[in-house]
């Protein structure tokens, strides 16, 4: 039942008590029954006083012990309750929901506490992590109600913690791939193009960019991170495009996020086609550390993952010359030729 | 492989994980509790509740015990009993041991704890009898009289059944209401007669309403004995919006089962806060709630009810027989409250005369149906096994008025009487005639009908041939229709003679020697076993001693030879008299007397303990104890017109000849037009006014005959007046009109009139109680509870404004120091902290600590306020003075305090 309508039964029940209490007094004129009567009458104004002033210094967070988590792993969620007052608050309800933001189900769910006067204490809430993701926690709201149940305040929180979850590394065989058909070396065919060295243009800093590229001797003299564009990358890359979809998504993940952690651990720097289902598009990020691969798997949990994954259709388009390419689904890695 | 099916906890979780990737487990805390301290907390408040009742009760009855021993041993019992909640093995065991336990301390201590319940009860009715001045007082025999053993020891077996009870609306279900029965009935025991048991047991029981009421509404107080050692939470999963449109959610709950920390917590408020209030209610207003008594129908019906407890025991509360009103056909003593339902039984047209008016007093017209001869086992019957029903008949042929009774042409005139049975018993007829004032009570000696049928049966005069005429024309009005009782009709005509003042000559043809034979035959018989118990009651009344003074009687100067009759008669009247007096001194007239107990005989009951009772059993037991001592009398039943129903009835104008005979020496018709006092012509010369008077069953009654040698049976009316209330319950209107009626409470002046309901209240009709309610007076009177409550409600919301106050006047104290000192930027902080919680409540901000730049954000947003915010000058400027005075290392000056300040206020407003 929701609070508030527990709220007006207790009222009506309440009401109800003094009622029959005060009639019962008058027909039999009893002090005892007057005393009660005193007693319910002046409970609820104390309860509701109390609870008013003692509101304001409750604290409730919820958030995850940790900031990141791996696939089928046991985490928890932490609730922290500190109330300072001397009243007891008992009737204390969060409601929250956790979902892995590639699937489409979320339950709202209500968790009941109280807060004691004086106490500062950890409530845990223990999470099992099957499949990579985002977590998405969203505490909605915290309903409190006065210790006899008349009057319950709602605030309102509407706060989203996100909980990477990153899958778990597979072993592979040892990868054999071209970085791209190359010809020469300055007129090589690569799925941005033919690279040369000269400077196309100067722009801000994007997130993806490489620091070898900032212009740091601009840099030093403006307070902004000028970035050099050249007319065509000089070297050449892996392109590694995990192609999602809801039948193996999560093979495709660990074999893409295995694939990519042991590229880095070999030094090399790659970029990754992320399919963006909203805009319907294909970009391309560079990775050239554990942090920008971290990057590319937050985007890519991100994404809503349908039945077909269309994202080599997708960079064909934008990059019809594109080759070499590594697809990656389930548990199989291919070069596009 | 043998594969275990699937725990509905583990089948949640694959649920969980395939569709949302994430399962969410029990939640738990470090703090946990421990399910020992809470069944120990438990303990506490059933201990409270438990000890509060038994020692506050045993305390308030006078009854001495050792506080501190007693209270540790119903602690360790209620702690005891409450671990039975630990787990499952103590819980299925637990009560099972107790109950042995129960059991064998009840053997084996069996005559302890009876004798001290006993002592209990024993106090309990001396002091019920004296509050309400009960002429007899309930006694049980303590077997062990040395009370400093048997009192703890019932106090401890009957300390521990209550501590069962509780346990179970505490530990199990933390339920107010239940509590409050559990230990506010029993308690009421001592707070029905205004006896207040010592504070701290009150602060005790006030102390677990407070914590229970609180504890239930938190639902914090919970651990299931079936539950898993350490399981904190219970997960509860639910499909929500059930009546909605939309695809219903899944919803899952988890509920944090018990906070013993916060179950001690209410413990600690309750106390608190209970005995505050019983300090403050004890000083402000000592003695005050129980003045100004304002009696009312619903605890007058609830003293009734006490009353019968107080004296016959549970079961006097039950009827044997249902009974609503009406004849009994004899029966007594089955029923313990006369509950009539106040429909009109009889409806009786007769002529409203002054008749059987003696000394301003009015007496009843009574309609005679049923006649006990023979007494046996709670029963009178109509005739003496054996015997032909002659006996009966015989017998009516005294009374009826047959116009042959009670006839003196010369000065008497014969009056119609109509009768309409709506709802009486219709095997019967309702024979009317007067008692004349026999009941008068006014001590006169040798007044009334008794002296009237002894100077008739002196004189010797007959019925004149004149008389006999008029029998032939009654004859002609009287509808014969005892013959075949199927076939009676509903209505009929009957003469009869009032009295008059001039009546005292009556002939009386009908009686001669040998119907006083058969009299004396039938009319003296006493159950053998009821013999001692009427001796007794002879005894008491003083009855043995009554002697006559012949030169006392009215007779003197009567012919010698008939001196011995004078006397034998005259001692019979003295009799009569002293019995009346003496039900009236020594016993209560009350329609709720409660049951006889079952194996006892009503007569015996109420003459040896009940003493209080309704018309049947006086006229039953003074039928008996004349009996006894040798004056014929009967056991009668019937109906009473009382004065006020005939002033309530409707009137008609009749014909004079058609209502009375023989009416040419009396001026009762109008001769001549008589003109009502609204100028309306009331009755015409030759009319006269006849009145409708509707008999309800409330007016059906019990009275006796005794026999006048030489004369017949005369009615004697043994009950006396009542001093209680009206308590009929009728429809559901009723109950609310009698609801808001006060009554008054004047002790031994009731109405002298013979019907119960006369008897209690006379002309009260259904709603009259309504008309007479004292609604205002009722409720004038509540400002015994009212001024308590305005007063503590005042003292509450005054402290409360004290509070308030006082932190407004610290806070100005603090900020007019911080002025003096020169600290600018602190007070600007305290008046900025002051701008922020008005925003706050006006709606405009949010969140509790907002940013500087975000309340600026913020106010941009109020519609219709400034809407270039970041370039209006003052505002831009008054922020970033707040901003200084944060972070900045400097002060700020005066003028920018000042200017911000009113900033400030131009944007509050």
């Amino acid at each position: 039942m929701k609070a508030k309508y527990q709220d007006i039964l207790y009222i009506i029940i309440y009401v109800i008590g003094i009622v029959l209490l005060f009639m019962t007094a008058i027909f039999y004129r009893q002090p005892l029954l007057s005393v009660f009567l005193i007693l319910l009458l002046i409970l609820p104004p104390l309860s509701i006083y109390g609870f008013i002033k003692a509101l304001p210094l409750l604290k409730v967070i919820l958030k995850p012990e940790y900031t990141e988590y791996e696939s089928d792993t046991e985490g928890r969620l932490v609730l922290n309750v500190q109330n300072p007052t001397l009243l007891p608050l008992l009737n204390c309800r969060l409601f929250f929901t956790v979902m892995n933001m590639y699937y489409p189900d979320d339950y709202d769910r209500e968790l009941l506490f109280s807060a004691e006067a004086k106490c500062n204490k950890d409530i845990y809430i223990p999470i099992t992590l099957i499949g990579a993701g985002m977590i998405k926690i969203n505490v909605q709201k915290l309903m409190i109600s006065d210790p006899l149940h008349m009057y319950t305040k709602e605030i309102a929180f509407n706060e989203i913690t996100e909980l990477p979850v990153i899958p778990q590394k597979k072993e592979l065989a040892d990868l054999k791939f071209a970085k791209a058909a190359a010809s020469d070396e300055d007129s090589v065919w690569a799925p941005d193009g033919e690279l040369t060295r000269d400077i196309r243009d100067i722009r801000e800093y994007r997130p993806g960019d490489r620091l070898k590229d900032i212009h740091w001797l601009l840099a030093a003299r403006t307070d902004e991170l000028p970035v050099k564009e050249y007319e065509r990358a000089k070297e050449l890359y892996f392109l590694l495009l995990p192609e999602l979809d809801k039948a193996d998504m999560q093979e495709t993940l660990a074999t893409f996020y295995s694939v990519a952690v042991k590229l880095l651990d070999a030094g090399e720097i790659y970029r990754v086609a992320v399919y963006h289902s909203h805009e319907d598009t294909v970009m391309l990020k560079t990775v050239d550390c554990t942090e920008a691969l971290k990057e590319v798997m937050f985007e890519l949990f991100r994404e809503s993952v349908g039945d077909i994954c269309p994202a080599m259709d997708r960079l064909k388009l934008i990059y019809p010359d594109a080759h070499g390419i590594i697809r990656i689904k389930g548990n199989s890695i291919r070069e596009d030729s | 492989m043998l594969r275990l099916p699937k725990t509905p906890e583990e089948k949640r979780i694959e649920t969980e994980l395939t569709t949302l990737g994430v399962s969410v487990g029990q939640p738990y805390t470090d703090t946990g509790m421990r399910r020992a301290v809470l069944c120990l907390i438990r303990g506490l408040l059933v201990f409270l509740s438990t000890f509060g009742t038994i020692g506050g009760l045993t305390h308030a009855f006078g009854l001495e015990f050792n506080p501190l021993t007693i209270g540790i041993a119903l602690f360790v019992i209620s702690v005891v009993i409450c671990f039975t909640y630990f787990n499952k093995i103590t819980f299925y065991t637990g009560y099972v041991l107790i109950f042995m336990a129960f059991l064998v301390l009840y053997v084996v201590a069996y005559s302890h704890i009876n004798s001290g319940f006993q002592a209990f009860l024993n106090e309990v009715y001396k002091a019920y009898s004296d509050f309400f001045n009960l002429p007899s007082t309930r006694e049980t025999t303590e077997y062990i009289t040395d009370r400093s053993v048997t009192v703890p020891a019932a106090m401890l077996f009957t300390g521990a059944g209550f501590a069962i009870l509780l346990n179970i609306s505490i530990s199990a279900y933390m339920d107010l209401f239940s509590t409050f029965l559990l230990t506010f009935l029993p308690m009421q025991l001592a707070f029905y007669i205004d006896i207040i048991p010592p504070m701290p047991y009150l602060v005790m029981l006030i102390t677990v309403y407070i914590a229970v009421e609180i504890l239930s509404r938190s639902g914090r107080f919970r651990l299931p004995y079936r539950y898993k050692k350490g399981q904190q939470f219970v997960m509860m999963v639910g499909n929500g919006r059930r009546f909605s449109l939309r695809p219903a959610r899944k919803t899952i709950r988890y509920e944090y089962l018990a906070s013993g920390r916060g179950m001690l917590q209410e413990a600690v408020v309750g106390v608190a806060a209970s005995a505050l209030l019983m300090l403050l209610l004890s000083t402000m207003f000592a003695g005050r709630f129980t003045t100004k008594y304002v009696s009312n129908r619903i605890k007058d019906a609830t003293d009734g009810y006490v009353k019968m407890l107080a004296q016959g025991g549970i079961t006097s509360l039950f009827n044997r027989y249902t009974a609503t009103g009406g004849i009994s056909h004899g029966r007594l003593g089955g029923i313990s409250s006369v509950a009539p339902d106040y429909e009109t039984d009889i409806i009786v047209r007769l002529i409203p005369t002054s008749v059987g008016e003696s000394g301003g007093r009015i007496s009843p017209l009574y309609l005679k149906a049923y006649t006990g001869v023979y007494y046996d086992k709670n029963r009178f019957y109509e005739s003496v096994p054996g015997k032909n029903e002659a006996t009966a008949d015989i017998a009516d042929q005294r009374y009826i008025p047959s116009g042959a009774n009670y006839m003196d042409t010369d000065r008497v005139a014969y009056m119609k009487l109509w009768l309409l049975n709506v709802d009486a018993d219709n095997y019967y007829d309702y024979r009317p005639y007067y008692t004349l004032y026999s009941s008068s009570g006014r001590g006169e000696k040798f007044t009334g009908i008794g002296t009237a049928a002894l100077i008739f049966a002196l004189t010797d005069l007959h019925a004149s041939e004149e008389a006999d005429k008029d029998k032939d024309k009654m004859a002609e009005w009287v509808i014969a229709h005892k013959d075949d009782p199927e076939s009676s009709p509903s209505s009929y005509e009957l003469i009869y003679t009032p009295f008059t003042e001039n009546a005292y000559y009556e002939p009386n043809p009908t009686v001669d020697d040998d119907s006083d034979a058969s009299v004396y035959e039938d009319y003296l018989a006493v159950p053998k076993e009821l013999e001692g118990t009427l001796d007794i009651a002879i005894r008491e009344a003083g009855l043995d001693k009554i002697t006559v003074d012949p030169s006392d009687t009215v007779l003197t100067g009567i012919n010698p030879k008939y001196k011995e009759y004078i006397v034998g008669q005259s001692k019979r009247l003295l009799i009569l008299q002293a019995l009346r007096d003496h039900f009236r001194q020594d016993y209560q007239y009350s329609m709720m007397p409660g049951t006889t107990p079952f194996n006892r005989d009503t007569v015996d009951y109420f003459l040896s303990e009940q003493k209080r009772g309704y018309c049947v059993h006086f006229a039953a037991s003074s039928t008996l104890i004349l009996r006894r001592m040798g004056i014929p009398a009967r056991y009668v039943e019937g109906y009473v017109v009382n004065p006020s129903d005939i002033v309530d009835g409707e009137i008609y104008k009749e014909p004079a000849s058609d209502w009375i005979i023989g009416a040419d020496g009396l001026d009762i018709s109008a001769t001549e037009a008589v003109t009502g006092s609204d100028g309306e012509e009331a009755l015409k010369p030759g009319q006269i006014a006849v009145v409708d008077a509707e008999i309800p069953d409330a007016n059906a009654h019990a009275w006796t005959e005794v026999y006048i040698d030489g004369y017949g049976w005369i009615p004697y009316e043994f009950t006396p007046p009542s001093d209680e209330e009206d308590l009929r319950l009728g429809g559901f209107g009723d109950f609310l009109a009698r609801l808001f009626a006060a009554t008054n409470r004047n002790r031994g002046n009731g109405s002298e009139t013979g019907s119960e309901a006369g008897r209690i209240n006379p002309g009260t009709g259904a709603l009259k109680g309504l008309r007479n309610s004292r609604i205002f007076k009722i409720f004038g009177s509540v400002d015994f509870i009212l001024l308590p409550v305005i007063i503590v409600l005042g003292t509450v919301a005054l402290m409360i404004l004290a509070i308030e106050g006082f932190k407004i006047l610290k806070w100005r104290y603090r900020l007019s120091r911080l002025l003096k000192d020169g600290n600018y930027n602190d007070a600007l902080l305290m008046q900025y902290l002051r701008f922020l919680k008005s925003l706050r409540r006006k709606g405009i901000i949010t969140d509790p600590y907002p940013t500087i730049s975000e309340v600026s954000e913020e106010l941009t947003k109020v519609p219709g306020f400034k809407s270039d915010i970041k370039n209006d000058i003052p505002i831009r400027d008054s922020l970033d003075v707040v901003s200084r005075a944060a972070y900045g290392p400097m002060q700020i000056t005066p003028d920018e305090y000042t200017a911000t300040l009113k900033t400030m206020q131009s944007i509050i407003r």
